[in-house]
């Protein structure tokens, strides 16, 4: 099966005193795609400057809750979640590469990387 | 068919310790999660307090909601009382100290509310301190404020995290259980066989139920969850039977180790990799089966 089935889209907004990430996951396929998670963390962003040095991690000082949840996503449903970077870094060009969580049979962990602009 | 007694409750042999009477009275459980339903019928009556370090409900302190379900899952199989027709935890008259340190519909938190989340369970004087979390990060704080809780004589419970392989040979390491002071508590099925997504690491302290445990769920309700977070429960309530119970045996107090010692003298080695499972399974009583035995054997040589 390949990845194109499901769509995970990132859309990084500049604030006046931080960046709003929000993302879209998507279920192309004809079929509902029931995901697992091994924890409470839905999801992993990591923000990289141009020198591809990592600046944010959603992980970091974060603790989540150690039980396996599931959800199902039917088909042409979309699950949407955010995270916000508390911080406007220096103007330049950046990449964001979010990794979502949770497992399905027979699907690649879905990923997603993004560049943007901080003015 | 609710009124059941949980399966992981029954293979940990706590019915045999409530049968002498012990089932954790005066004994302080913090329960460090995402809150609780305070109203389930099976929890109210040992809930003693509680406080919110997280940012929900605009990060007022009294307001331990529970968005999750996690926390009255964890705090069920700790100590539910079933006398309201429900289910019973390990410890059906311990005390819980509800405090909230993973906030929203995910349960998740920042490693400052857990460590101000300790200091408060320390502070208000608690035996226990459970914890069903983890994170990737080791910050000097959090391991310090860990440190102290067991200086102060805290018994500290942590799941030992849900990012394991099945493979004794590569290291998963979740904070605060990958810390030697706290007691690392993997995951095994009813029937004793290691979870493959339990934390190997050389800090794991012994194993107990965490595979489809029946427990409290808000709005009086009961479900079946899987994880490392529901077998450090087990080892929380049954610190409480044990503490209770030998410090009236020896009648003293028992130091945070001492009562250590206790714990692991109740475990059943495995087969499987110290890594894994450290000490074993967490069985009640492990040290009456052995007198038994030996008793017997002692008969057979006369």
């Amino acid at each position: 099966m390949e990845n194109q089935e499901v769509v995970l889209s990132i859309d990084a907004i500049q604030e006046p005193e931080q960046i709003k990430f929000n993302m879209s996951l998507k279920n192309q396929s004809e079929r509902a795609i029931e995901f697992q998670f091994s924890t409470g963390q839905k999801f992993e962003l990591v923000v990289y400057d141009s020198e591809h040095k990592e600046r944010y991690r959603y992980s970091k000082e974060k603790m989540f809750t150690q039980a396996f949840q599931n959800l199902t996503l039917e088909s042409g449903e979309t699950y949407d979640f955010s995270d916000v970077w508390k911080e406007v870094p220096e103007p330049g060009t950046y990449e964001v590469k979010v990794t979502f969580k949770g497992r399905a049979e027979n699907l690649k962990q879905v990923q997603a990387v993004q560049q943007f602009e901080v003015k | 068919d609710v009124n059941e007694l949980p399966e992981g409750i029954k293979v940990i042999k706590a019915p045999e310790m409530w049968a002498k009477g012990v089932k954790g009275k005066n004994i302080k459980v913090a329960v460090l999660d995402t809150g609780c339903d305070t109203s389930h019928p099976d929890l109210k009556n040992q809930i003693i307090g509680g406080k919110n370090f997280t940012d929900d409900d605009g990060g007022k302190e009294d307001a331990i909601s529970d968005y999750n379900g996690h926390g009255t899952h964890v705090a069920g199989t700790i100590a539910a009382n079933d006398s309201n027709g429900g289910i019973a935890g390990v410890a059906p008259e311990a005390s819980l100290l509800i405090v909230k340190v993973l906030g929203g519909e995910n349960g998740s938190g920042q490693y400052e509310w857990i460590i101000n989340g300790i200091n408060y369970a320390v502070e208000q004087k608690v035996d226990i301190i459970s914890m069903s979390l983890g994170g990737p990060s080791d910050v000097p704080e959090l391991k310090e404020a860990v440190k102290n809780a067991v200086k102060n004589g805290v018994l500290v419970v942590c799941a030992a995290g849900n990012e394991g392989d099945g493979d004794e040979r590569t290291e998963e390491l979740s904070y605060p259980a990958a810390y030697n002071e706290v007691i690392a508590v993997g995951s095994v099925s009813v029937a004793r066989e290691l979870s493959e997504f339990s934390n190997a690491n050389k800090e794991i302290d012994l194993v107990a139920p965490g595979e489809n445990i029946l427990s409290t769920l808000p709005n009086k309700k009961y479900g079946k969850l899987t994880g490392t977070s529901m077998a450090a429960p087990h080892v929380s309530g049954a610190l409480a039977l044990i503490k209770s119970y030998e410090e009236e045996s020896f009648q003293r107090k028992l130091s945070e180790s001492e009562v250590f010692a206790q714990l692991i003298r109740r475990t059943l080695p495995l087969d499987i990799a110290k890594t894994l499972a450290g000490n074993g399974f967490l069985y009640l009583t492990a040290p009456d089966e052995l007198a038994e035995k030996a008793e017997q054997s002692h008969l057979l040589t006369l």
